[in-house]
């Protein structure tokens, strides 16, 4: 009983599946939407043996994690700026707050017509959905340092730099990989996204757009898992990181 | 043994008096220059004041300076003024007010059904064990899968009509407004219904006065940053496959390369975002007013 309802999970994916299978086998209507889990599996084996999945999925994440770095670099710097200096805070944190307010996808009309529509543009919405939750986090996890610990600082007559570097930083770093998390999930969202609006070229955005135009409903299906699944080990890895880094912290 | 245990929780009760009373000072610290700064408040305020103000008045003058340079075409940088014209005209020929309401429409249903569904299916799980023991890795599995990447599936099954624009605003708000009312249930603190069960105050009692003010602030937070994600994601959509529509209107811009139409929709996506964020966080100021006393 006991081992049994350990499995309740498994009840609702197995019975769509089946409601799925059932559905694609009744008639041609219903398996062009409900396309057969057979077809998915075939054309998975075809695009991976033939690379078509791994080029693309590369070019998806090449462009992902370069969009990452150079975001969260900028994001980084910017946030600690602002957390530094007031006079910075007070100039850059409005800007930040009014750009901020424009959906992501807002910008994109705007960008192809100033940059093209080329590789750089993605790139561009990339490192901007990095950029924003770096820049958050770390002038959240900078400013909201505990007053005790800086008093404790100031006692120990640290100066400034060492402040940062010993008592600041570490306090900031749990709000800094929460940032970095947010960056991963919206930088890969984004790369992604970016595919279906401008140029195409290499990846899994584009990828889907293709097996649509040709109503190859097992492709998207394909495109869609792989998304998912990449998505998930992202998250996977940086929360993995994150506990290695923030191990010396006492958990209370 | 007796003792020690009941002298050990007495000791504990002392310490969290004495935490709860140094957070308390804690906070009086904290709220101490901001006193500081109120009683010279003129002079601050007029300071902190002018310099908010410094960087957008700095970014407007340099664009203003940049679009007549002569360095840039002014259809590449369009004169700040042409985009207010632009804007006026539009608001006069009803252009503007057409694609608004289209565009908050398709908003305001996709988001009451999808908030709909949120909250049933994340109460559900977070109340019921069973629920939730049934529902949510198949929750979890479904939420890895990034609404933008959903659209091409979505317009096969669906076409290119008002129900995937709707389909798409509910999804994108419905997992994360579950998510919120699965962990605000969930995370009722323990003592507040042992609280509950000792004053033996009646279920709808219960329900009203303690497991609904618990869960109402993460539910709130959770129901604001669904709506704006729901809102970008349907910009994107209406980008991709309108006839109406702010994003439509930018789509258009972009095509017959109108860059004033499309920094028109760039400020009033904006401006939208920021106007449905603020009006959500006054209501949660509003409703859970009793969290701030």
């Amino acid at each position: 009983m006991l081992t049994l309802s350990r499995f309740r999970g498994f009840v609702l994916p197995i019975a769509l599946i089946m409601l799925w299978s059932a559905l694609s086998h009744r008639d041609a209507a219903h398996s062009f939407i409900f396309v057969p889990l057979e077809n998915v599996v075939a054309s998975a084996r075809e695009m991976f043996l033939n690379g078509e999945l791994s080029r693309n999925w590369t070019a998806s994440l090449i462009r992902t994690s370069s969009g990452f770095a150079i975001g969260s670099g900028i994001g980084i710097a910017v946030g600690s700026i602002m957390a530094i200096s007031r006079f910075a805070d007070r100039l850059i944190n409005p800007l930040y707050q009014a750009v901020r307010q424009v959906p992501l996808m807002g910008f994109i009309p705007l960008i192809s017509l100033w940059f093209g529509n080329g590789e750089s543009s993605k790139l561009f919405i990339v490192s901007l959905a990095a950029f924003y939750p770096m820049v958050l986090n770390t002038y959240e996890g900078l400013i909201n340092t505990e007053k005790k610990y800086l008093s404790v600082a100031s006692v120990f007559k640290l100066g400034r730099w060492r402040t940062l570097r010993y008592v600041t930083l570490p306090s900031a770093l749990p709000s800094i990989f929460t940032g970095l998390m947010q960056a991963t999930a919206f930088a890969w969202l984004s790369s992604v996204g970016s595919e279906f609006f401008f140029n195409p070229g290499p990846g899994l955005g584009n990828m889907m757009l293709n097996a649509q135009a040709a109503f190859r409903m097992d492709a998207v299906l394909l495109s869609v898992i792989a998304i998912g699944v990449t998505g998930f080990g992202m998250n996977f890895l940086v929360q993995r990181a994150s506990r290695v880094f923030l191990r010396w912290r006492s958990t209370r | 043994m007796v003792d020690q245990v009941t002298g050990g929780s007495v000791f504990s009760a002392q310490a969290k008096t004495r935490r709860s009373l140094e957070s308390f000072f804690s906070w009086l610290a904290a709220s101490g220059p901001k006193t500081a700064v109120a009683a010279n408040a003129p002079r601050t305020l007029k300071r902190t004041g002018l310099t908010i103000l410094l960087s957008p008045v700095l970014l407007l003058a340099g664009w203003f300076a940049l679009s007549h340079s002569g360095l840039f075409p002014t259809e590449v940088v369009v004169p700040p003024e042409e985009v207010a014209a632009t804007f006026w005209d539009m608001v006069r020929s009803g252009d503007l007010q057409r694609n608004l309401s289209s565009s908050l429409g398709r908003l305001a249903i996709g988001y009451g059904i999808g908030a709909g569904i949120g909250l049933l299916l994340g109460s559900f799980m977070g109340l019921s064990r069973n629920a939730e023991a049934y529902l949510h890795p198949t929750f979890q599995l479904i939420r890895q899968l990034p609404t933008i990447a959903l659209i091409p599936g979505f317009i096969m099954v669906l076409g290119i009509g008002e129900t995937v624009k709707i389909v798409l605003v509910a999804k994108a708000t419905a997992l994360p407004v579950a998510l919120a009312a699965f962990e605000g249930v969930k995370g009722i603190p323990r003592v507040y219904l042992d609280v509950a069960d000792i004053y033996k105050i009646r279920p709808l009692t219960r329900f009203f006065r303690v497991i609904l003010p618990a869960t109402v602030p993460p539910v709130l937070s959770g129901m604001r940053i669904a709506l704006s994600r729901s809102w970008m994601v349907l910009v994107g959509t209406e980008l991709l496959i309108a006839d109406s529509g702010i994003g439509q209107m930018m789509e258009w811009g972009r095509q017959v390369f109108r860059i004033d139409l499309v920094l028109v929709g760039v400020v009033i996506t904006g401006v939208i975002g920021f106007t449905l964020d603020k009006s959500f966080r006054l209501l949660e100021r509003r409703l859970v007013r009793w969290r701030y006393r």
